[in-house]
């Protein structure tokens, strides 16, 4: 059997050509439709002097899911935008069943069957569900008939086995899993030839994950390319049939299925060799303090009488499902969201009313879950967005703030590796992993007793999670407490002490040493107490 | 994005780099900077029309009046940087102006200057405590306002006992002051000291980077620990404070007071905002360009004037530029 992949980066000129000669092969016969339905020629994209994509070029064929790999910066979701019509390249060509897409609009694209669902999600938040998924074919807007809209929506969710989604509620109401779950819905529920999907799974579940999976193989079974952008090595061994790895812009490498190992595609994707490692979580040698947290019967709207204990220096993991109160648990935490509890010190210190100013004062540190709305400024500096906690209305701030700060700035970005032309440079500027980074490096250096963090690690490439990692690490060391939710119970069961997992609002189980493994946690986490 | 850039690729579309070389240059302009481009291009215009308008007497008068809008919309920076709008502008203006007259009897030009400034610096505390605690919409709250103050004035001041300017008035403001062998209007110095003390409270301060956190991402701020509600009323109190100072530098400089004095600075003080690179949105704007921008409407309203086309097209042609501005602020962002 001829590999479509050797015609890939070596011979950029040919897909198109082989196009038509292997659509009438044999050689794939058993998919029936063999033909490469997407095509890239070397597309080219600059953002000012900055080189998004080099000249990449890439043929997904009928029935297969064609994988995009490759660190944050290096280029995948601009070429998946590029694919998707989103955005134009400057130089190269993308063709859809030999068709050439040539006017760069989503709208074109999609009449050609092109569905895509990106990261950045594209729902319009004040919208319903139902609204929402209507969206793309513009009867929203051409006519309101929001009986015809429900049912039509509730048809679409219960046929792509989404029936716990109400149509009726507005999409911001609905937690960041759900979100995605809709704007995936809205990717396949139209007439798709090609589907892109730009790390559309970073906020689903195991169980949303397996979601996705069924729906991309019914998509595959009908004939359909799917191109997948993920970071998750685990999900692209089990769906990619073939994948191209991206650095820095260009093509570097080709694989396909049962053909690599973690390790070939980590030092593919980073130019050097890497392996996947979790640090161990440090010795606890500060356990004499008072706790970094101590906490009794905590109460808020979606939490119930949640009691927990940090050591300083320890690492608390919280695992479960998303919605079952983790977010709640570390907003609270934060004094972002009003709760209660029977006895609440940090750092020895008696809580009585929280909010973030105050949490800053007693000693706590808060990464959230959305780096974009969340965390940082988009439009402002890369330092003065790691300034954010740290001015005050009577000191200095903007460039002498800058100036005196510069130090620990220096260490900061240093220290995690963060990739920035300096503290000047617009923080919106920088890749998705970077990004991670800044609202983590606030609280480096800054003489914290605890600090939440809200899944950093999600959506983000190998290198600038095992940046993360070690930093985590390194800030327990120095004898903070940090509690930390993850979507990734690998992360869970390597890097933390210990793992409380929540169900429904509530603890579920607690494990660690031995009974600290994924089984556990997810097993806890649907609800199934691990025997101990 | 990897941000080690390339070298651009030599011999290769020549056009299409020197273009490119062309939007990198403009690019590095400071924002600020384009409304003072643009008021230098109507000013040469001014001359090709009137040669007399190429003068410096000519410059100053004009800078005298965009120096007053330009007062009047400094507090209108602070309130739109913040992600707000201030629209009691023009009724904080008249109720200073006719404070300020009202107790110089008994407080003296001192007192009653103080007086004045606080009652500004009150009606922002009320706008901002609605706005940030109530969560009220910051248009409706500061409309709201600027309909109550109206009343206010009208039942509260005496019209016809108020005709005394105070000296200290129009020493700050209409006094002359010789310089390179013209005379500048006094509010001219004064306004600018003003404007620069400001931009240095926005650039160099915490209270003022807080303050572009709070307009560019307040869910950002908020939890990052930043006292937002705070940020928000003391930016509203000090909007108020400053809308009182331009109610007393326009009675010094007008030397008259009328229930609408201040009517001019609603729409006046948003164009030299929006015009001066502000973004309506919050999280972008500066005093510079505040001031660019109404030395921009200033000019506009001279070469208005010399034309002889009246006030009303003046409005027309005021509302016509925030149209346009923000149209093309609007692309720029989308782009």
């Amino acid at each position: 059997m001829t590999s479509p992949t050797s015609t890939l980066p070596g011979a950029p000129a040919t897909p198109v050509d082989a196009a038509p000669a292997e659509a009438g092969g044999a050689s794939l016969g058993h998919r029936g439709d063999a033909a490469p339905v997407l095509v890239a020629e070397n597309l080219t994209k600059s953002y000012g002097a900055v080189h998004a994509v080099r000249d990449v070029s890439l043929a997904c064929l009928g029935g297969e899911v064609h994988a995009l790999v490759g660190e944050n910066g290096a280029g995948k979701s601009t070429v998946a935008k590029m694919l998707a019509g989103a955005v134009v390249p400057d130089t190269g060509l993308v063709r859809v069943g030999g068709e050439p897409l040539s006017s760069g609009s989503v709208r074109t694209a999609r009449r050609h069957g092109v569905q895509c669902a990106f990261q950045e999600l594209a729902l319009v938040p004040d919208w319903t569900v139902a609204e929402n998924l209507c969206l793309p074919d513009g009867s929203s807007l051409r006519r309101f008939a929001r009986g015809r809209e429900t049912r039509e929506a509730e048809r679409v969710l219960a046929a792509l086995d989404l029936e716990h989604i109400d149509p009726r509620r507005p999409v911001h109401e609905m937690p960041l899993a759900d979100r995605q779950q809709v704007e995936i819905a809205r990717a396949v529920s139209g007439d798709v030839k090609v589907l892109i999907l730009d790390e559309a799974s970073s906020a689903l579940t195991p169980p949303g994950v397996e979601w996705l999976f069924a729906r991309i193989r019914e998509l595959t079974a009908r004939g359909a390319a799917v191109v997948y952008v993920s970071h998750r090595l685990g999900e692209i061994r089990e769906i990619a049939d073939r994948g191209t790895v991206l650095r820095d812009g260009a093509v570097v490498s080709d694989f396909q299925r049962g053909s690599w190992t973690d390790d070939e595609l980590i030092s593919s994707m980073a130019g050097r060799t890497a392996a996947r490692a979790f640090p161990a979580p440090p010795a606890l040698e500060h356990a004499d303090g008072p706790a970094a947290l101590e906490v009794e019967g905590l109460a808020g709207e979606a939490i119930h009488d949640v009691s927990l204990t940090v050591a300083p220096g320890e690492i608390l993991g919280i695992g479960g499902l998303q919605g079952h109160g983790q977010a709640e648990l570390l907003r609270s935490l934060w004094g972002a969201e009003p709760a209660t509890a029977r006895t609440w010190r940090v750092a020895g210190k008696a809580i009585r009313r929280l909010d973030p100013v105050r949490a800053v004062h007693a000693g706590i540190g808060f990464v959230p879950e959305d780096r974009k709305r969340e965390g940082l400024a988009l439009e402002m500096g890369v330092g003065e967005n790691l300034l954010a906690p740290w001015t005050r209305p009577h000191e200095r701030g903007g460039a002498p703030r800058l100036k005196r700060e510069k130090g620990w700035i220096d260490e900061v970005l240093g220290g995690l590796s963060v990739r920035t032309r300096g503290a000047k440079e617009r923080s919106g500027a920088l890749s998705g992993g970077n990004q991670q980074k800044l609202v983590f490096g606030r609280w480096v250096g800054r003489d914290r007793r605890l600090v939440l963090l809200h899944d950093p690690t999600r959506g983000i490439d190998v290198r600038a999670k095992q940046e993360l990692y070690d930093a985590i690490v390194a800030l327990a060391r120095e004898g903070v407490g940090v509690v930390w939710f993850s979507t990734e119970v690998e992360e869970l069961v390597h890097v933390c002490h210990r793992v409380v997992v929540l169900y429904r609002g509530a603890v579920a189980d607690e494990l660690q040493g031995e009974r600290l493994t994924a089984d556990a946690v997810v097993g806890a986490a649907v609800g199934r107490r691990a025997v101990a | 994005m990897s941000t080690v850039a390339a070298p651009p690729r030599p011999g290769t579309d020549t056009d299409g780099d020197a273009q490119h070389r062309l939007t990198e240059a403009l690019r590095r302009v400071p924002a600020a900077a384009w409304p003072l481009v643009v008021f230098a291009l109507l000013f040469l215009i001014g001359g090709i029309v009137r040669p007399n308008l190429l003068t410096l007497e000519a410059l100053w008068s004009t800078a005298a009046f965009a120096m007053i809008v330009a007062i009047a919309s400094s507090g209108q920076t602070l309130a739109v940087i913040q992600g707000g709008i201030d629209l009691s502008v023009p009724n904080t203006v008249t109720l200073s102006a006719l404070t300020f007259l009202s107790a110089v009897d008994g407080l003296g030009a001192f007192g009653a200057f103080v007086a004045a400034i606080a009652a500004g610096a009150v009606v922002g505390l009320v706008n901002g405590t609605i706005i940030a605690k109530l969560s009220l919409s910051p248009i409706v709250t500061t409309i709201a306002m600027n309909g109550f103050l109206f009343g206010v004035v009208l039942l509260t001041f005496d019209f016809s006992q108020l005709t005394d300017i105070p000296r200290f008035a129009s020493d700050i403001t209409s006094a002359k002051i010789a310089f390179l062998g013209t005379e500048v209007a006094a509010v001219v110095p004064v306004g600018l000291g003003l404007l620069l003390a400001l931009q240095a409270l926005l650039s160099w301060t915490g209270w003022g980077r807080a303050l572009f956190l709070v307009g560019a991402a307040p869910d950002v701020a908020r939890l990052a620990g930043q006292p937002v509600d705070r940020i928000r009323i003391t930016a509203y109190m000090l909007s108020g404070a400053l809308a009182a100072f331009a109610g007393i530098v326009i009675v010094g400089f007008y030397a008259q007071t009328s229930t609408g004095m201040g009517a001019p600075y609603l729409l006046g003080s948003v164009a030299a905002v929006v015009v001066g690179g502000a973004s309506i949105f919050g999280g972008r704007g500066s005093m510079i360009g505040t001031l660019g921008g109404a030395l921009v409407l200033g000019q506009v309203a001279t070469l208005v004037a010399v034309a002889n086309l009246g006030v009303n097209i003046q409005q027309l042609i005021y509302g016509v530029i925030i149209l346009f501005v923000v149209a093309l602020y609007g692309r720029r962002a989308r782009a």
